[in-house]
Parts: structure tokens; C-alpha cells; sequence
């Protein structure tokens, strides 16, 4: 009862997030320098194709009834034409999102493989060296900055050593067919390897950009908590039944130390999104993130705020099946949020 | 219990490890046998960066780079520029015409047997209708016509004959007419959608804006994602016919990263830079050995915008001073290797250049005296703090903007140098008040005329735009401005050009810091590159071969 009331409850805070979103998204864009007409003209407009465009934008309305016509166009589907491609920024969003969307899933499954996988490996090696790997590899994977991580790896493994191409998501003269706008998933449905095999070539070095970072925060929080776990008296009796090491590791230890890397891991979703800017930008990837920040440049609200929109509700989606898994897998959220309201 | 569930752990793992051998045979064999199938061999590639997204391949939207550059390969002009000093707009779909003594009626005739690439012959009807499509959709270069041509006064005399009525004459109006490029009337009302238009629907944008083309130029567009890039291939009834060894494909490719683009040329993965890459990179890719570097000067200038309604630059003799306090040769050979120092308006080459009018140069007596004439004392100077602004991202203007802080340093005034995104730029050049001080930006001359840079320039019906930010107008200047744009008597507009450029010079509301190198940078198999210095005709990749 009280986890189907905290269910309630968690999906009413989401509704009422977005909504906020929505209207902050919308008042902020308002804010960007430059008026938009102006911008997406250039520089040969004279000030009668201005005002035809702020007109057909109803930039000559008030801010109330423009929120208004957003929610509307919203409601339709559509957000309004994007002065960066002149088309709708739907479409645009919707044709940029499924290359973001695969990105961000690859990282995700690196960063929440390895990334554990390795706190748990330094947590139960006692020599100082894997120790200080692991701690040198969690400050570099911290502390470099992105941009320069992927202009790095592109020199390392593109330029030096040949292994992957230099960006894109697929190589030209290969097409992909349309399914779900995820070409590693397109590519398994339609029985074409080669093409899966492409793919996945171009997505290694941009997912492993957007992963490194992740994979090292995830590696010390893991190791922190397995070093915790590890040190209670539980592991102990089972050390005393002679239970094999790995069993105790994966099996009691893991389990107890996770919990926390899930909340983690499901926070990274959102902020992978956000991320992926850097990464999309050097490695040509046509995604979400890359199509916002040139709609940021260039005043195009309409854009920014279908991107900003479908980011913020990636984070409100992965913030609730993150709620919903951590309610699962710790029953004692749920049960105090039961307690808190009888209180 | 313990032993039962190691076992169990250990078959796990063991499933897992051999399904993932499988599945890794299985692909690697696939990889094999099938190998991801690359373009025709025999097929000739021009892969070419774009440093920004092709924003449209409609001919009635565009006007930025990128897509300007597709759009001319997929579309035919009324005219093209020449190939040749002084770069003069010859007939190309037009093959003959004449104007009326008022330089009012325009009558053209067009080839006959120009086709579209659905087959169709391009007529006359198609170009009235072009032209009010443009005026009708109001972006792009439809400024060039909106004010001289309404809709519906360019009419289809016959099937191959047009006539242009303009309401005020223009010298112009045939320059601009290179960024007038024809299109398919049936084919885009076939495909029109619903719009704001009347019985024209939409005029067929959203069909455009899909991916496809209605025009009669050497390529076609097969497939077109803003932030990805474009790809066209030949046409193969194009009416200029194709030569051995000319290009098949073109695929243009938005990559908005300079170490990237470096690294795929360095690679031989792209075929041909774009004309925005920073002057460091294109003489570092130079010295390849596989890479053409092409560079020389260019008919558009660095310029130092002055705003002079703002004090102290509202008195003449301080920007004077200013202007002789900058050390241009070194300026010059520093950051734009190959150009020449600025002296006016209108650039060695152009129709009506003064050439008695000096070069900038450094003269710091002379600084010294013009800032003795000032009305404002020394220590009345040292007390402002000017604001130079640079487009982000420019990093040869950034440097211009330091030469100007260095330069100013030495006759006592203090600059500060700002980096702006080109938004807040054009913004602030609505108002003289916001406008900074000084501005440094990069302007490239649309059609080939002088006009373009004149009366954008320096007529003051242009105020408030980002060309203009000097906000010095005058109503002489006015005047002359309008006399060289509709004399239709060459040596009175010369006459006109000569005493602008004359009064421009005089009042510093622009120093000229150079004309700017142009720079290109290829594979050493691609040949046929020319430099035409009006905007993006240099990419017509229709005039290069690829011979390996």
C-alpha cells in the first residue's frame, strides 16, 4: 500500500516538474541575446523581412500569449519553426534525438559495467598497485575535461593508430533502414551485420568519451562501499564458512554495496544528456545536443526549448524509475515514506 | 549448498563467455565474407567540410555559407560571376538581354533546352515564378529585389522570354541576379503544402526542406540532414555537358571542429576544406606535401568599424590618430600572411577602386598631431575605457582586436577587448548607444558589384545593421551612394564611387586593416579550384576534376 502511494505520489511530482520546466524553459529562452528574426536573417536582411519573420514567429505578440501558443503548438506536436533549419523544431528534435538516445545507452551500459566492475575488483585486491591504478585512473577519469578527452582519443586512436573513424555515426555509402532511429538496434532487426559492425565502429570512441568519467566516479563510489561492506561482520562469518571469495563479492557484497551506484547510475542518465554536448560536437555526432547548442548560438528558441524540454524529461524519467528501482531494491524507502505520512 | 552454487555460477559464466565467442565469430566471419560496401570505385568523390550546419537548400532562404554552396551546385543562376578579374556577371541561364533607356524594364531571353532535373524545360514562366517566390517568402537575398521589383511585375513574355519591371533603377540589379537561381514551377506547386501563401500553399518549403530539389544545376541533391551534411551526384543532361574526370558525387560534411577537419585532411578523408578555417591552420596544412594550398588577396577587408557617434571617436582627429598608431605590416604578416594592406572602400580590381588613395600605415608623429588637434585633451582620453568587440570564435579578429588595444596604448586611450556571439553583435548594432565603440567583423561582398559593399556600407537606410556600425551617415554620402547604384552613365558612377571612397577615407569611420587573404585548402588530385571572390561561387564544384 504505502509503495503504490509512493508511486502515486512520485508520478504527480514528475507531471507537476515538467510542468515547471516547461514554463522556465519557455521564459528563459525569451531571455537568449539577439533578437531571433535578426539573427536568422543575417546580415543581407533589410527590416521588412525582419518584421514578416518576427511576425510569423509572433515575436510581435506578449510573452502570455506566446506561452500560449507554445503549450498549443506543444500539444500538437509541433514546437514552433526552428530558424536554424526552417522546419519545425519537432522534427528536427525528433530526427536528432534517436542519435543521442543510442549514444547515451552505450555509455550508460560502459559506465555501469565496467565502472562497478572495477571498484569491485579494487576492493578486493589487496596489492598497492590495482589500489593506485584504480585511484589514478577515478582522478584522470574526473578531472579531464571532455573536449580534451575526445580530441585525444580521435589523435590516439584515430589519426596514430587507424582503429576507428574520425566521426559520424555510420559511413557513407552505407545506409541504415529506419526502424527506431537507433542504428545499432535497426541494424540487429534487419538481419544487416555489416552495417551493425559499422555502427558500432563509429559509436566506440564518442561512447567511451562520454563514459570515462561516469566509469571512474562509479569505480570509487563502488569501492568505497565494498570497502565497507567487506569489513562488516557478516563477510566475516562467511569468510569462517569458507563461502569462495567471488561468491561473497557478487553475490552478498555487490548487492548491498549497489544500491548507491544505482541511484548514481540512473543521475547519470540525465547528466549524459547534458554531457553529450562536447562529445557530439567533436566527433560530428547529429544528435540532440549538438543541434541545441548551434540553436543556442544562433537565438533559436524555439529549438533550445524542445531541447531543453526533451532533456528535462529524460531527467524526470530517469529520476523516477530510479525512485521506482530504489523503492524496489531498498523496501525501507517506501515503508518511510509510508511512516512519514502517518506521522 | 556452497558447492552447488559455485558450480551453478561457474556454468553461467562459462554460457555467457561461449555465447559471446559465438556471436563474435559469427560477426567477424559476416565482417568478412561481407565487408561494409564503399561507394563505386570508379566513381569520383569531392568530400568537402562545411563548418556550420547547411542550414536550408531552399534558393529562396539561404544565405549563409554552407548552404549557399549547395544550393549553387544544385541550382542554375540567371547569371554567374566570371571567372576572371574584375569577376563580372556573365549570362547563364539568360543568353541575352536588354534594358529600357530608364534602366527600368529588364528584357531577358533564356536558353532554350535547359532542363530540370525531373526532365521539364526550364521556360520563362519558371523564372517569373522564381522571382516571386522569393519576394513572397521574404528571407534570403530577397532584400537585393524587395523595393525594386513587387510581385507579380516580372511577367513570361513567351516561353523563353522574361521581362523585370523594376520601380527604381539599379546597376545592381544584374550583380544580384547571381544569386537569383531558377526554379521548377510545376514541380514545387505539385508538392506544395499548406501555407500561408493562398492558392500556392507553402510554395513547396516543407517539400524542400525534406531533401529535395527543383532545379537545373550540374547536381542533384539525394540526401540532406542540416547538422550531417549534404549529397548530391551528377545530372547527367546538365547543359553544359561534363568533360573526363569532372566529379560525381559531392558530399558535403558539417564538421564544425578545425582539429578534426585537420586531422581528415591529414588523412586524405576529405577531399576540400571550407573557406573558414583559421589562417594557421591553412599554412600548417600547406606545408603537406599531398595538400594544395591556394592564398592570396581577397576584394573583402578586415575592417576596424568606429563608432562615431560615441565620444571620443565622434571627433575625427582622434580616429585619425587611431588609425596611424597601428603597425598594419606587422598586423598583416602576423595574422593575415598574403594580404595586402587596406587603403579604401573598394578593393584593387574592383569597378571604380581609387588607387591614388594611400595605404594605412604607422605613423605615430602623425598620431601625435592629429591628437593635438582633438577637442579633447590627453588626460580628457586616458580617461575612457573603449570597448572593441570580436565575433567568438574568429580568432583573426581577436588578434586585429589586440593589435587595436596595443595601438591605442600608445597614444594614451585604453581598450577593452570583448569576445560576442555574432547575435549579441547584430543586436547591439540597432542602436548607436549599445554599439561598441569598435567592432571587428568580417563582411563578404554578395554579388559582384561595388555596390554591395557602398550602399550597404554607408547609405543610411542601412543603419542599424552590423555593416553599418560605424553609424557615420551623411546626406553627401547619401547622395553618392544612390547616384553610383542608378546612373546608368559608367563614367558618372565612378566619378561618384571615386569621391566616396575619398569622403570615407577622410572620416575613419572603418580602418581598412587589410584586404583579407582568401585561402583554400585540397588534396593535390583535385584541380580546377579558381578563386571568385563572390560569395561561395569559388565551391562550384561543377568546374573541378579529381585526377588521381
Amino acid at each position: 500500500m504505502a509503495y503504490s502511494d509512493y508511486l502515486k505520489r512520485r508520478i504527480v511530482f514528475s507531471i507537476i516538474t515538467l510542468i515547471g520546466l516547461s514554463l522556465l524553459i519557455f521564459s528563459l529562452s525569451r531571455l537568449l541575446p539577439g533578437d531571433p528574426a535578426r539573427v536568422a536573417l543575417g546580415e543581407v536582411a533589410t527590416e521588412e523581412q525582419i518584421e514578416a519573420l518576427r511576425k510569423e514567429l509572433w515575436l510581435d505578440k506578449p510573452l502570455p500569449i506566446q506561452y500560449l501558443k507554445f503549450v498549443y503548438d506543444l500539444l500538437h506536436l509541433r514546437l514552433g519553426l526552428s530558424t536554424l533549419t526552417w522546419r519545425d523544431a519537432w522534427d528536427d528534435i525528433i530526427s536528432a534525438f534517436p542519435a543521442t538516445l543510442e549514444l547515451v545507452i552505450v555509455a550508460m551500459i560502459m559506465a555501469s559495467i565496467i565502472g562497478p566492475l572495477l571498484g569491485v575488483i579494487s576492493a578486493s585486491k589487496t596489492n598497492k598497485f590495482t589500489v593506485t591504478f584504480i585511484k589514478v585512473f577515478g582522478a584522470i577519469g574526473v578531472a579531464v575535461p571532455r573536449f580534451f578527452l575526445c580530441i585525444l582519443l580521435q589523435l590516439i586512436f584515430v589519426y596514430w593508430l587507424g582503429f576507428f573513424p574520425m566521426g559520424g555515426r555510420i559511413s557513407s555509402g552505407i545506409t541504415v533502414p529506419q526502424i527506431t532511429g537507433l542504428y545499432l538496434l535497426d541494424s540487429i532487426i534487419s538481419l544487416r551485420f555489416d552495417t551493425f559492425i559499422d555502427a558500432l565502429h563509429h559509436i566506440v570512441l564518442p561512447a567511451i568519451s562520454l563514459a570515462l568519467s561516469p566509469i571512474a566516479q562509479l569505480a570509487a563510489l563502488t569501492y568505497e562501499k565494498m570497502v565497507n561492506e567487506l569489513n562488516k561482520d557478516y563477510v566475516l562469518t562467511l569468510k569462517a564458512n569458507k563461502m569462495p571469495k567471488n561468491i561473497i563479492l557478487y553475490k552478498y557484497t555487490l548487492k548491498n554495496a549497489f544500491s548507491a551506484s544505482l541511484t548514481t547510475i540512473g543521475l547519470f542518465f540525465g547528466v549524459f544528456f547534458e554531457a553529450a554536448f562536447s562529445t557530439e560536437i567533436v566527433f560530428q555526432w547529429p544528435g540532440l545536443a549538438r543541434y541545441g547548442a548551434r540553436a543556442a548560438t544562433r537565438s533559436d528558441f524555439n529549438a533550445v526549448v524542445g531541447c531543453a524540454l526533451i532533456i528535462g524529461v529524460m531527467y524526470s524519467i530517469s529520476n523516477f524509475i530510479v525512485d521506482l528501482l530504489y523503492g524496489y531494491i531498498n523496501p525501507r524507502v517506501a515503508k518511510s515514506y509510508g511512516a512519514a505520512k502517518a506521522l | 549448498m556452497s558447492h552447488r552454487t559455485k558450480d551453478a555460477i561457474t556454468k553461467i559464466q562459462a554460457i555467457i563467455i561461449a555465447l559471446v565467442i559465438i556471436i563474435a565469430a559469427i560477426i567477424a566471419t559476416y565482417y568478412m565474407l561481407f565487408p561494409p560496401q564503399p561507394t563505386t570505385k570508379e566513381e569520383l568523390v569531392l568530400r568537402m567540410s562545411q563548418g556550420d550546419s547547411i542550414v536550408t537548400i531552399d534558393p529562396a532562404i539561404c544565405y549563409d555559407y554552407p548552404s549557399t554552396i549547395t544550393v549553387e551546385q544544385a541550382y542554375d543562376p540567371l547569371f554567374m560571376p566570371s571567372e576572371e578579374p574584375p569577376y563580372d556577371p556573365i549570362p547563364w541561364v539568360v543568353e541575352s538581354y536588354n534594358v529600357s533607356a530608364d534602366g527600368l524594364i529588364y528584357t531577358m531571353k533564356i536558353r532554350s533546352g535547359l532542363k530540370f532535373h525531373d526532365g521539364t524545360e526550364v521556360t520563362a514562366e519558371d523564372v517569373a515564378f522564381t522571382m516571386d517566390r522569393y519576394l513572397s517568402i521574404k528571407k534570403g537575398h530577397s532584400g537585393f529585389w524587395i523595393g525594386f521589383i513587387a510581385v507579380g511585375n516580372t511577367t513570361a513574355l513567351d516561353k523563353y522570354t522574361v521581362r523585370f519591371n523594376l520601380t527604381k533603377p539599379s546597376n545592381a540589379f544584374i550583380p544580384s541576379l547571381t544569386k537569383f537561381f531558377v526554379m521548377n514551377k510545376k514541380l514545387l506547386l505539385q508538392n506544395k503544402a499548406e501555407g500561408p501563401f493562398g492558392d500556392y500553399g507553402d510554395l513547396g518549403q516543407a517539400w524542400i526542406s525534406q531533401g529535395h530539389d527543383a532545379g537545373s544545376g550540374p547536381y542533384m541533391i539525394v540526401s540532406y540532414s542540416p547538422d550531417i551534411g549534404a549529397e548530391l551526384v551528377k545530372f547527367n543532361d546538365y547543359w553544359k555537358g561534363w568533360k573526363p574526370n569532372q566529379v560525381d558525387r559531392i558530399k558535403f560534411m558539417v564538421i564544425t571542429e578545425e582539429a578534426t577537419i585537420k586531422m581528415l585532411l591529414m588523412n586524405k578523408e576529405l577531399e576540400m576544406g571550407h573557406a573558414f578555417l583559421s589562417p594557421t591552420t591553412y599554412l600548417t596544412l600547406g606545408n603537406i606535401a599531398y595538400l594544395n594550398l591556394s592564398y592570396g588577396p581577397s576584394i573583402n577587408w578586415e575592417p576596424i568599424c568606429i563608432n562615431t557617434r560615441r565620444p571620443p571617436l565622434d571627433d575625427v582627429h582622434v580616429r585619425r590618430a587611431i588609425a596611424y598608431a597601428i603597425n598594419y605590416t606587422d598586423l598583416v604578416n602576423t595574422v593575415f600572411p598574403g594580404a595586402i594592406v587596406g587603403s579604401s572602400l573598394l578593393a584593387p580590381g574592383v569597378f571604380g577602386h581609387d588607387p591614388s588613395i594611400p595605404k594605412f600605415e604607422m605613423n605615430l608623429t602623425k598620431a601625435e598631431e592629429e591628437l593635438d588637434q582633438s577637442s579633447y585633451t590627453r588626460e580628457q582620453l586616458s580617461q575612457f575605457t573603449l570597448e572593441c568587440h570580436w565575433l567568438s570564435g574568429q580568432d583573426a579578429d581577436r588578434m586585429v582586436a589586440v593589435a587595436l588595444q596595443s595601438a591605442c596604448a600608445r597614444i594614451g586611450i585604453n581598450v577593452e577587448v570583448v569576445s560576442v556571439l555574432w547575435s549579441q553583435m547584430l543586436d547591439r548594432a540597432t542602436n548607436p548607444q549599445t554599439t561598441p565603440h569598435f567592432s571587428i567583423w568580417e563582411p563578404w561582398s554578395r554579388y559582384p558589384d561595388p555596390d554591395y559593399y557602398v550602399y550597404s556600407a554607408f547609405h543610411s537606410s542601412q543603419q542599424g545593421r552590423w555593416i553599418t556600425q560605424h553609424w557615420f551617415f551623411t546626406d553627401e554620402l547619401d547622395a553618392l551612394c544612390e547616384l553610383q547604384r542608378s546612373t546608368l552613365n559608367s563614367t558618372e558612377r565612378q566619378i561618384a564611387l571615386k569621391q566616396i571612397q575619398q569622403i570615407v577615407r577622410d572620416n575613419i569611420p572603418i580602418i581598412f586593416v587589410c584586404y583579407r587573404p582568401y585561402y583554400n585548402i585540397r588534396q593535390n588530385y583535385v584541380q580546377g579550384w579558381k578563386y571568385i571572390p563572390y560569395h561561395a561561387w569559388e565551391y562550384w564544384i561543377y568546374r573541378l576534376t579529381i585526377v588521381r
